[in-house]
């Protein structure tokens, strides 16, 4: 049966990159042929970007992507241009990030960097939206969640501890996160303002025609 | 508001979708390792004991552990059956304690020989009484068995141990096996094991250190668990899950304040003046050891013999994840053995990132086979070495020698005519620690159990301080001033960076005492000393004497290993050690009977007055706040120098946590809320 009602969009790239998480983190031996390792990126240079989509066993997996599953839907649906772009520079900043400014670090995996890129990018869309509407409420729930978040990554990197989750595993790399965070805000503002100004072509009209698809 | 309804709907539906795939993963995840659990003969028309419940309590108190574990089993059948339970045998610890409640009637364990123990059960069972024993089957399992239950009847076992923490460059690693070991190739035809717990399977943990803790990990139940803070150095946890197999382990670690400087800790218990009293001495040395910078020769050894079922992958992730830990200066050399071992790379590789990723796809496709020829790959691994190189040896294996030489004196032997260190990583419960111990301790080396539930990089990193750091050489330990006994050998030969040294032993009396670590590090002479008084008369800690008689059963065990000492004599000494503080051995057993039963078979009840004693003293310290032990306060043993903190390289996760996805999660509600009002 056929109807006029627009068809609905659907958060593709978030649904498959989760199934890609939990397929990974399934098949044995995946995640340490995919995970960043320092030693041989050289050689097999795409790890610096499966590493993000492969885990360490334990809980690793069920943190990161519980919030990848909450943000990135949300993003995707509301901006896909700023959804890609976050991912892509996000998924390239990170690793290299790692690469440069950790050098301790010889094995990386998670999609926690990434879920802080959603956050950084979902938190300057929100901004602007309430701006736009004057929703002084709206702003001031936004602030403190970004303060929250901030302080919380401010505490693990210079403790280089974990709040709630204990890191006997692995180094809790608080600066990759705070590159995720930063990366995200950059994509979201340079997207959006770009559109504002028309520097990029198009781009608004289609953010705006992504987040309200039936107008 | 139709479009915005939706969009939520496709929202909803995406989430719903993604938490689907992940729940049947997880689903799938699941392994099929086998458990602790009752045993029913195989072909036996009997049905199998039923594990209603299964609580651990455990209660960790200054560098000693007291696990309690208290099940239900309920005989589901319609004829009186035997029930026997087995569970892996937990690294040195000293089973003190069964009791069997089988309806209104309490049944109490004494220990004593193990043929005795044996015919006292078999005749209790002959004439249909309830009666309990509990055998320690070398280093494979402890089994209880319990006679005659009655169709339809619920019994209650409790047991009880005690074990010394492991405590490594300030991260204490507590471990409750489960998961079989899969190395009791007998047991396996001749037992059905089932291992489902139909009702609760809890865990308590109280953990009280006088020094301030940091973290808490529960690998696999940090989701489960509640944690509360009673004080800096007090922590309860509670965890429980309904439906459980009893095929995973149960892991904590926690991690000590990182500025704890090197100290001695004493631990004494001397009740009775007129006679000698028994300690635990814990030194924890707070020496920097510098990095070895020049390249090292490193041989892995590995065993891939079919008891390493299971295993294997946590074998694999742990040496290609130690071959990128080498730098292009170091060579490495791997060697596998099953029946019979070989060579992967035939002369030393230097450790280049093509040659690693070479030797790790290699690593990553073995596959288990055959029986295990421990000394055929031993004895490979330690051809042509470089005499001008430090080589280390990294054997990983479950140590179940079934092929080849298979006495621990031939292992002694071998090793004695080459200096190499041999570094052991025992895989999975019931592997043959006797064995492992006597191939690190003759060469010099370590040795360190690992449990699938490990976090194998963090317990990589621990070994590799250790590895990669000057050790303290010709180490000795003296007491003077007041005269100790039974306190082992004080040359200790070498301490490792991060490591412990935990010294069990009797004290005549008490008073001042002077105590000296004397080691050479780079070459140099040190000394270490301190002075501080043994206490004359000391109620607090009556485990500590358990503590101390199984340390003397290891050291027996290891003489006999390496050939110094007679096997029927030392046999008798562990007998009598094991009957004298109340401690299941190879040589002695529990035989739990009720007080009339005990009376009949002239059986002393020196277990019951010893409990007794540990009770008392466990309701008064479960009173009060940790208490400190800590005894060079007056004149520190290791002058202005920290416990070393180790970082464990790495990365991804960790802060990701209940508290971001709280924050995440508040924003994706805000935003929806927000899209919402817009749409409104």
């Amino acid at each position: 049966m056929r109807t006029d009602a627009p068809r609905k969009p659907w958060a593709v790239a978030s649904i498959v990159l989760v199934g890609a998480a939990v397929a990974l983190h399934l098949i044995p031996g995946a995640p340490e042929a995919l995970e960043f390792q320092r030693g041989v990126l050289a050689t097999q240079p795409w790890r610096v970007l499966t590493a993000q989509v492969v885990h360490y066993p334990g809980d690793h997996l069920i943190w990161d992507l519980g919030m990848f599953a909450l943000l990135a839907p949300l993003l995707e649906l509301r901006d896909r241009r700023v959804f890609a772009a976050t991912l892509a520079v996000g998924a390239l900043l990170i690793p290299f990030s790692v690469l440069l400014f950790a050098p301790e670090i010889t094995t990386y995996r998670g999609l926690s960097g990434i879920d802080t890129a959603l956050f950084g990018a979902l938190a300057v869309l929100l901004y602007r939206e309430f701006r736009a509407h004057d929703d002084r409420r709206g702003l001031w729930i936004l602030a403190a969640q970004v303060a929250l978040l901030v302080v919380k990554l401010t505490y693990e990197h210079t403790t280089g501890n974990c709040l709630l989750v204990t890191n006997e595993g692995w180094v809790p790399l608080a600066g990759a996160h705070i590159v995720g965070f930063l990366a995200g805000i950059a994509c979201s503002w340079a997207i959006v303002d770009g559109a504002r100004q028309g520097c990029a072509t198009g781009i608004a009209l289609r953010s705006e025609m992504n987040s309200n698809p039936a107008g | 508001m139709t479009m915005l309804r939706a969009t939520l709907d496709r929202l909803a539906l995406g989430m719903i979708l993604a938490t689907g795939i992940a729940v049947v993963g997880f689903l799938f995840s699941i392994g099929t390792a086998h458990a602790a659990g009752t045993l029913t003969p195989a072909g036996s028309p009997d049905a199998p004991l039923t594990i209603v419940d299964h609580h651990l309590d455990v209660v960790v108190n200054n560098g000693w552990a007291r696990t309690e574990v208290v099940q239900t089993f309920n005989n589901p059948d319609t004829t009186t059956i035997e029930g026997v339970y087995s569970t892996p045998v937990p690294r040195s610890a000293a089973l003190s304690e069964v009791e069997i409640v089988v309806g209104e009637r309490t049944l109490q364990g004494e220990v004593v020989r193990r043929e005795q123990a044996r015919t006292v059960y078999e005749d209790e069972k002959a004439q249909g009484n309830s009666a309990g024993l509990t055998e320690k089957n070398e280093y494979l399992d402890y089994r209880f068995h319990v006679a005659n239950i009655a169709p339809g009847e619920t019994i209650r076992v409790k047991a009880v141990w005690y074990q010394a923490m492991e405590v490594e460059s300030g991260i204490a690693r507590y471990l409750y096996p489960l998961e079989d070991g899969g190395t009791d190739e007998a047991a396996k035809s001749f037992w059905t094991r089932s291992e489902a717990v139909t009702g609760t399977f809890s865990v308590d943990v109280e953990i009280k250190s006088a020094a301030p803790l940091l973290d808490l990990r529960m690998p696999g139940w940090d989701s489960l668990a509640k944690v509360e803070e009673l004080g800096d150095g007090h922590r309860r946890i509670h965890a429980e899950a309904t439906g459980e197999a009893l095929d995973r382990d149960f892991l904590l670690y926690y991690r000590l304040d990182d500025d704890l400087p090197g100290r001695i800790d004493l631990v004494a218990h001397r009740p009775d003046p007129s006679k000698p009293g028994h300690f635990m001495m814990v030194v924890t040395p707070g020496v920097d050891l510098a990095p070895i910078t020049r390249g090292s020769d490193y041989v892995f050894v590995l065993d891939i013999s079919g008891s390493m079922e299971g295993k294997l992958a946590t074998l694999q992730d742990a040496v290609v994840r130690s071959l990128q830990g080498l730098t292009p200066d170091d060579r490495f050399k791997v060697v596998v053995f099953s029946e019979q071992a070989r060579e992967l790379n035939r002369d030393f590789w230097n450790a280049t990132p093509e040659r690693v990723v070479t030797m790790s796809n290699q690593v990553s496709a073995l596959q288990t086979e055959g029986g295990t020829n421990l000394y055929a790959g031993l004895d490979l691994g330690l051809g042509g070495l470089d005499d001008d190189r430090v080589t280390s040896v990294l054997l990983v294996t479950d140590a179940v020698a079934n092929q080849g030489l298979v006495d621990p004196k031939e292992f002694a032997t071998l090793l004695g005519n080459v200096d190499v260190r041999v570094f052991g990583f025992l895989l999975g419960n019931s592997g043959n620690w006797p064995l492992m111990r006597t191939i690190a301790d003759t060469s010099g080396g370590f040795s360190e159990g690992v449990s699938n539930a490990d976090d194998m990089l963090g317990r990589l990193m621990l070994a590799k301080e250790k590895i990669t750091h000057e050790s303290m050489h010709d180490a000795e330990l003296t007491v003077r001033g007041v005269k100790v006994m039974d306190a082992g050998d004080e040359h200790i030969g070498k301490v490792y960076k991060g490591q412990q040294l935990v010294v069990f032993g009797k004290y005549a009396q008490g008073g001042p005492a002077t105590v000296k670590l004397a080691a050479k590090i780079s070459g140099d002479d040190k000394d270490y000393v301190t002075k501080f008084d043994f206490p004359d008369v000391a109620t607090d800690s009556p485990e500590v004497e358990r503590l101390f008689a199984l340390a003397r059963v290891e050291d027996i065990e290891d003489a006999m290993n390496n050939g110094l000492a007679d096997p029927s004599e030392s046999n008798d000494a562990i007998a009598d050690l094991g009957v004298a503080y109340q401690l299941v051995t190879d040589q002695t057993s529990m035989l739990v009977l009720d007080d009339d039963a005990f009376q009949r078979h002239g059986i002393d009840r020196r277990n019951r007055d010893r409990i007794a004693g540990e009770r008392l003293a466990q309701q008064a310290r479960a009173a009060l706040p940790p208490a400190p032990t800590r005894v060079d306060t007056q004149q520190p043993m290791f002058q202005g120098k920290k416990a070393s903190r180790i970082r464990l390289p790495s990365g991804g996760g960790g802060a990701i946590d209940p508290i971001s996805l709280t924050i995440g999660g508040s924003m994706a509600f805000l935003a929806i809320a927000s899209r919402r009002r817009r749409e409104d």
